[in-house]
């Protein structure tokens, strides 16, 4: 009896379709199962090549497949991840699982071919895919060779992939680069000891985007069993906005406690010296009223011009204060100024009664200016009046220079002194409320007000200086007025 | 007895004038020096001559917190530094005084070993009364 007689009753009572097909593509056996499978009868398909049974996408690339697979034919199992399709007589294209079995008869080489209707297998992963498409998170199936078996719409988007693109990638295309390497051996040990579980409790994951970005998930994984294999899904939540959110919590906690440090300086600054003349006024006050009782008018008016003096310099300085706490709260419209028209109408004001004092200007700035001109005035009002107030008396070419020039759309702004100077310990101080160096400074007001302007206006201020050799206050302006 | 001589730093002309008129009536309160700032007092006082002769009583300086260049916390550590070189009287009993009853300042007034009290501007006659018996504790 030849092999193919014998195959012929192995398959008359074989339960599954089964086909034997020579090696030019003839049909030469098919069984019941694999007729009514194609919706054939025995006559019609026997003799026929085998291709007429394949899709025509591929028909015409058959032979050449059925050739090379008899060059080295092998016995191919059944297993997932061959997507195939077969057509019956009618047209209808049916999703097939194929084992082949080679086969040599009288020096004829056949295929035995096994073929699985997995029609409804598909059509349950079809509704689970779109199951997990419908949902917001996520998710990605992953097979026991870490291959990506289903990634959904929301991981596609969520990684920037097209939809199926995922679909057949090794899942360590979604892992950051450091751990490429030790990321099979996580996903081994999860498939030997699989329990539902978060990837990476209390730390923050990053997954690898499609351009190399890094996206912080929390990732959840699920074991799952299906009736072929074991499959891992992964839900993965995106945690960019929870960062985002929590980083700006932090910048804006950072904030506030520099806010609270500035206030609790502000209450020191405040107790002593918006409290001061009050204590010299009370102080002064109680004189009066002992010198009332001894009745010593002449000491009373002494007293009481030294109380009005110090109440009314009190004012002047709540003003300057108040000054500082309202800064950019009023809408001052910015305009195009002259700066060299500013300079000079500040240094007249400042110098009328000095000629000792010699101003030069160098001013080679790009472009128009446009800014809130009382506030320009107002910082080089401060800048030029410390220059005067600060200068050496020993000194008889006592000179300051104004020096401008632009850089990247911003003014720099340079009032440089030959005066005393201002030792470094001191630099930083200089700009806090309510500092005085020595008995040449005012209320300590000025230059805080500067800061807190330039800051408000998105520029800064600097200082440069040693003791002896003068100063230079340098301010950085946006040119266009800063931000709106 | 030996009256007690008094130096008040302070920058402000105002507050060394109250204190002086408050101080003129105390019977045991000597001579009042002033001092306009920080800088100026340690000059006058410890500068290693002159003053080294106020041996007793102690020299009582009031010395105020907030004034330009050297503040009242800075001078008491320079005076403490020159005083253990031996360059000013042998001893001294220093009172922070301040308009601002400052828990932070108090707190930094008891860190210096030289200051033995706090007293709050103005001054008047309790005032008085109490520096004088922190003197004397």
């Amino acid at each position: 009896m030849s092999v193919i007689e014998t195959y012929k009753l192995a398959f008359e009572i074989a339960p599954i379709p089964m086909v034997l097909a020579a090696e030019d593509g003839e049909i030469v056996l098919a069984n019941d199962g694999f007729l009514d499978l194609f919706e054939y009868s025995a006559t019609d398909l026997i003799g026929q090549k085998i291709e007429i049974l394949v899709p025509n996408a591929i028909r015409d690339h058959h032979p050449e497949l059925r050739s090379a697979y008899h060059r080295v034919p092998t016995k191919r199992g059944m297993g997932a991840g061959r997507d195939l399709h077969g057509v019956t007589r009618s047209g209808r294209t049916i999703p097939l699982e194929l084992a082949l079995e080679p086969v040599v008869d009288d020096g004829r080489a056949y295929a035995l071919i096994v073929a699985v209707d997995i029609s409804q297998r598909k059509a349950t992963e079809e509704r689970v895919h779109l199951a997990m498409d419908a949902a917001a998170s996520a998710m990605v199936m992953v097979n026991v060779k870490r291959t990506v078996v289903y990634a959904n719409k929301a991981a596609a988007t969520l990684f920037g992939y097209p939809d199926q693109e995922l679909i057949g990638q090794s899942v360590e295309t979604l892992v950051p680069d450091e751990f490429k390497t030790v990321h099979p051996v996580y996903v081994g040990s999860y498939f030997t000891a699989s329990m539902a579980r978060s990837m990476a409790a209390g730390q923050t994951l990053y997954a690898r985007h499609k351009h190399g970005g890094q996206i912080p998930v929390d990732i959840a994984l699920t074991p799952v069993q299906t009736p072929d294999e074991k499959l891992i899904m992964s839900t993965i939540i995106d945690l960019s906005e929870r960062v985002a959110a929590a980083e700006a919590a932090a910048i804006r906690n950072a904030e506030l406690a520099a806010l609270n440090t500035e206030l609790t300086q502000f209450a020191y600054s405040a107790s002593h010296d918006l409290k001061a003349p009050l204590s010299s006024i009370t102080g002064l006050l109680r004189f009066c009223l002992e010198d009332l009782d001894d009745n010593n008018p002449e000491e009373v008016r002494n007293n009481l011009l030294k109380a009005l003096d110090i109440a009314q310099r009190s004012a002047t300085k709540v003003e300057g204060v108040l000054k500082i706490a309202r800064a950019g709260q009023e809408a001052i419209a910015n305009e195009a100024v002259s700066l060299e028209a500013i300079i000079q109408e500040v240094w007249t004001d400042l110098t009328a009664a000095e000629d000792n004092i010699s101003l030069a200007l160098d001013l080679a700035h790009e472009g128009s200016i446009v800014t809130e001109p009382p506030t320009l005035k107002m910082i080089i009002e401060n800048l030029l009046s410390n220059a005067v107030r600060y200068r050496d008396m020993s000194n008889p070419e006592a000179a300051v220079r104004v020096t401008s020039r632009t850089h990247s759309g911003d003014l720099h702004l340079t009032v440089s002194d030959n005066g005393t100077g201002i030792p470094e310990e001191h630099h930083q101080k200089v700009f806090t409320m309510f500092s005085r160096l020595d008995d040449r400074s005012g209320d300590g007001l000025g230059l805080a007000l500067v800061k807190k302007q330039l800051d408000r206006l998105g520029g800064q201020v600097t200082l440069s200086s040693r003791v002896g050799s003068g100063s230079d206050f340098t301010i950085v302006l946006p040119q266009g007025g800063g931000p709106a | 007895m030996t009256k007690i001589s008094v130096v008040i730093v302070d920058d402000q002309d105002v507050d060394r004038y109250i204190v002086r008129r408050r101080l003129s009536k105390a019977p045991e309160i000597g001579n009042v020096l002033e001092a306009s700032a920080g800088k100026q007092f340690l000059e006058d006082f410890f500068n290693g001559s002159g003053a080294g002769e106020i041996k007793h009583p102690p020299l009582m300086v009031l010395m105020d917190i907030n004034m330009p260049g050297m503040n009242g916390f800075e001078t008491v550590k320079e005076l403490q530094r020159r005083m253990a070189e031996g360059r000013g009287p042998e001893s001294v009993v220093i009172m922070m005084f301040t308009s601002s009853d400052n828990p932070e300042d108090r707190r930094r007034a008891e860190e210096l070993d030289a200051v033995k009290g706090f007293i709050v501007k103005p001054l008047d006659d309790s005032g008085v009364e109490d520096l004088l018996s922190l003197y004397h504790a």
